[in-house]
């Protein structure tokens, strides 16, 4: 078996944006989600027009996976079709699925947008932190009554076992009527007999938990 | 020593059959499922696809789809030795929306089962099977990226034995928003063709059992499932990589990981828009399969989304099993950019293998290799 | 047609979340697409939305849209004309 350990993690929820478990930003417990998401790209101090037209699962996701940036790179060096993406929520896109459905009560006018659904799938967001990043290997979404790390681990262990990758990204990423839930890991191999923050279950689990705080 | 995985046995509940049999030998007949149908909402233009419209109430707890699904595991499971009570045994539901009908109707009682999860532990639960179902939701790719998921889980010892089922609903829902893309066909739909002018959407339950042990398992045959591969363009959400660069990632990773040494009939997404069936077809050109015969089911059933992949695969077992090439309904003359064989008749030829393709919304890719065993 | 000019900037910065782009900062003679904005084919869907919602104008396909917004002065002459028609 090859040893897994997480290179770096962030997580965002309603009131904090945290890296590798310390605060990066304060979230203002008044503002919209919306508005937390913008501040939240503000802070980032990059340019990336496309993010405007996220909806705010997308949003989220592209944020959790920025923030764990070097110098605007997720990874360096690795090929990109070695790189995997592995995402889990409850919700799936049904945040939006609520939106898109409103939007076809109206039979008199009945123009329903293409831009709100296209984001009525659950791994559109996986899209756009691919395309954000140009990881272009595993992709996978997989949907749980509540954060499953086993699942998620099992999973991504067997991807590095097969040499279906060499890096991962892999976490949780749901935004629901103005709640916002992220935690995304970035998982690497090692042979670092001393190494910490190993890619377990119970790390995970704790990572997710530690993000509810 | 990692044992092989197998596909012993399946189900096919659409809009041409209630058994696999019964949609073998239609497609045969080369009798499509899509229809004109009555609009859902003011359309202008006319609106054809495929719904399962004769279908057994397995419980009135169920909502349609989960009657779907109810259905064909239940003949799956008839048709083998193998226990829904069975500790190795893990159920793996492709499905893009779910229960989407129930956003309608959130006073339901079954409201809650909208969720992706809460469906599939419904279905668990029906069923009596002992583990907490895994759900992949990855849009288009859903199918063959679950039956991935499943046979990696098995070969890697995690379970025994999968029961992989894929669907989804004829809905208002999806079939507007495809309608907003502009992507819908004004007839039934076209894949290669040089006159195809988009989908057709479908509805379908397609039901396949995995394991690495056929004998336990009993199935009426078995087919091996020897290479896996997803992959994303990282180019754009809704629109196919122009080159079909990602796709070639995805089924060189799987040829990478394969023994065959030959791919004898490739079974493409084929979903009839210009621009993926083009991508598709530069992919292939690129992987040097430009003279593999070549078909897309869509003809048949219209585009299934999270059903597509199992029931393409299931068509394709029946295809390798006979030695029959499926004929690609609705091609008539070449109409891509890259060349493709695509079979314009039922041919007969020896099949010991199959490549099987997907691509999706979020610019996802995923491949996988059927080899007779 | 300066004035619906103006009001047509407006929209599209609305209609396609171009949320950083201050509309009078938009060369109305510049191509829509290909430079500048940034704008892709579910852009091009949305554009087609626009038109219907605010100028109760149908345009069937995309193909046919790529013509008519190939710039901002383009699809205002295309109005006008409609209008007159």
């Amino acid at each position: 078996m090859k040893k897994l350990k997480i290179r770096n993690w962030s997580s965002i929820n309603d009131h904090e944006v945290v890296l590798n478990g310390e605060r990066k930003l304060t979230l203002k417990s008044d503002d919209t989600a919306d508005q937390k998401l913008e501040f939240a790209y503000r802070a980032l101090g990059v340019a990336y027009p496309k993010f405007f037209k996220m909806d705010a699962q997308s949003k989220l996701g592209w944020l959790s996976a920025e923030y764990l940036t070097k110098d605007g790179k997720l990874f360096d060096g690795t090929p990109s079709q070695d790189v995997a993406l592995v995402l889990s929520n409850r919700k799936s896109s049904l945040d939006t699925d609520e939106q898109y459905q409103l939007s076809l009560q109206n039979e008199e006018e009945f123009l329903p947008s293409p831009a709100v659904f296209v984001y009525t799938l659950a791994n559109i967001v996986a899209g756009e932190i691919c395309i954000r990043h140009g990881i272009k290997g595993e992709n996978n979404f997989l949907i749980s009554e509540g954060f499953d790390a086993s699942s998620l681990v099992n999973y991504v262990s067997i991807l590095f076992e097969e040499e279906l990758c060499q890096q991962c990204l892999v976490g949780w990423v749901e935004a629901y009527r103005g709640t916002l839930r992220s935690v995304l890991a970035f998982i690497e191999t090692t042979t670092d007999e001393k190494a910490t923050m190993l890619f377990t279950e119970e790390y995970l689990k704790q990572l997710y938990q530690t993000s509810e705080l | 020593m990692q044992k092989p995985v197998y596909i012993v046995n399946d189900h096919i509940l659409s809009a041409i059959g209630t058994s696999t049999d019964s949609n073998w030998e239609n497609v045969l007949k080369e009798k499509s499922g899509i229809a004109l149908i009555d609009p859902l909402f003011p359309a202008d233009q006319p609106i054809y696809g495929s719904q399962v419209k004769d279908y057994e109430q397995i419980t009135s707890a169920a909502t349609k789809l989960e009657n779907l699904f109810l259905y064909s595991i239940q003949q799956l499971l008839r048709q083998s030795n193998l226990k829904s009570s069975n500790d190795r045994l893990m159920l793996f539901v492709s499905t893009t929306k779910g229960n989407i009908d129930l956003l309608q109707n959130e006073k339901s009682p079954s409201s809650d089962r909208v969720h992706l999860a809460a469906m599939a532990a419904f279905i668990q639960q029906e069923l009596g099977l002992k583990h907490t179902p895994t759900v992949v939701s990855n849009a288009c790719i859903s199918g063959v990226l679950a039956i991935q998921t499943a046979a990696l889980y098995i070969k890697h010892g995690y379970i025994d034995h999968a029961i992989v089922t894929g669907g989804d609903l004829f809905s208002k829902f999806t079939l507007s928003g495809f309608y907003s893309f502009k992507a819908l066909s004004a007839g039934i739909c076209k894949p290669f063709d040089k006159n195809r002018d988009g989908i057709n959407l479908g509805e379908a339950v397609g039901t396949v059992l995995l394991t690495n042990d056929p004998t336990t398992a009993k199935g009426t045959y078995a087919v091996e499932l020897t290479g896996y591969g997803s992959s994303n363009d990282a180019n754009h959400i809704s629109g196919p990589s122009r080159d079909g660069s990602g796709l070639s990632l995805a089924v060189k990773k799987a040829l990478k990981h394969s023994p065959v040494s030959a791919i004898d009939v490739i079974n493409a997404h084929g979903t009839a828009t210009l621009y993926n069936d083009n991508m598709e077809s530069l992919a292939f050109q690129q992987l040097g399969l430009s003279d593999a015969p070549l078909n897309s089911l869509k003809g048949y059933y219209g585009h299934t989304l999270g059903a597509a992949g199992v029931l393409e695969v299931i068509i394709s077992i029946r295809s390798m099993l006979s030695n029959t090439v499926v004929k690609s309904l609705g091609y008539d003359e070449q109409g891509t950019d890259g060349k493709v064989n695509v079979a314009k008749t039922f041919i007969k030829k020896d099949i010991q293998t199959v490549l099987k393709t997907a691509s999706g919304f979020g610019g996802c890719n995923a491949a996988l290799i059927l080899k007779k065993a | 047609m300066s004035e619906l000019i103006a009001k047509l900037k407006q929209q599209i910065v609305e209609q396609l979340n171009l949320a950083d782009v201050d509309p009078a900062t938009i060369d109305e003679n510049a191509p829509l697409f290909g430079e500048g904005l940034g704008l892709d084919s579910i852009d091009a869907l949305e554009l087609i939305l626009l038109m219907q919602k605010n100028y109760n104008i149908k345009i069937a396909t995309a193909e046919e849209g790529q013509k008519i917004f190939s710039s901002v002065r383009a699809m205002a002459d295309f109005i006008e004309a409609y209008k007159k028609a």
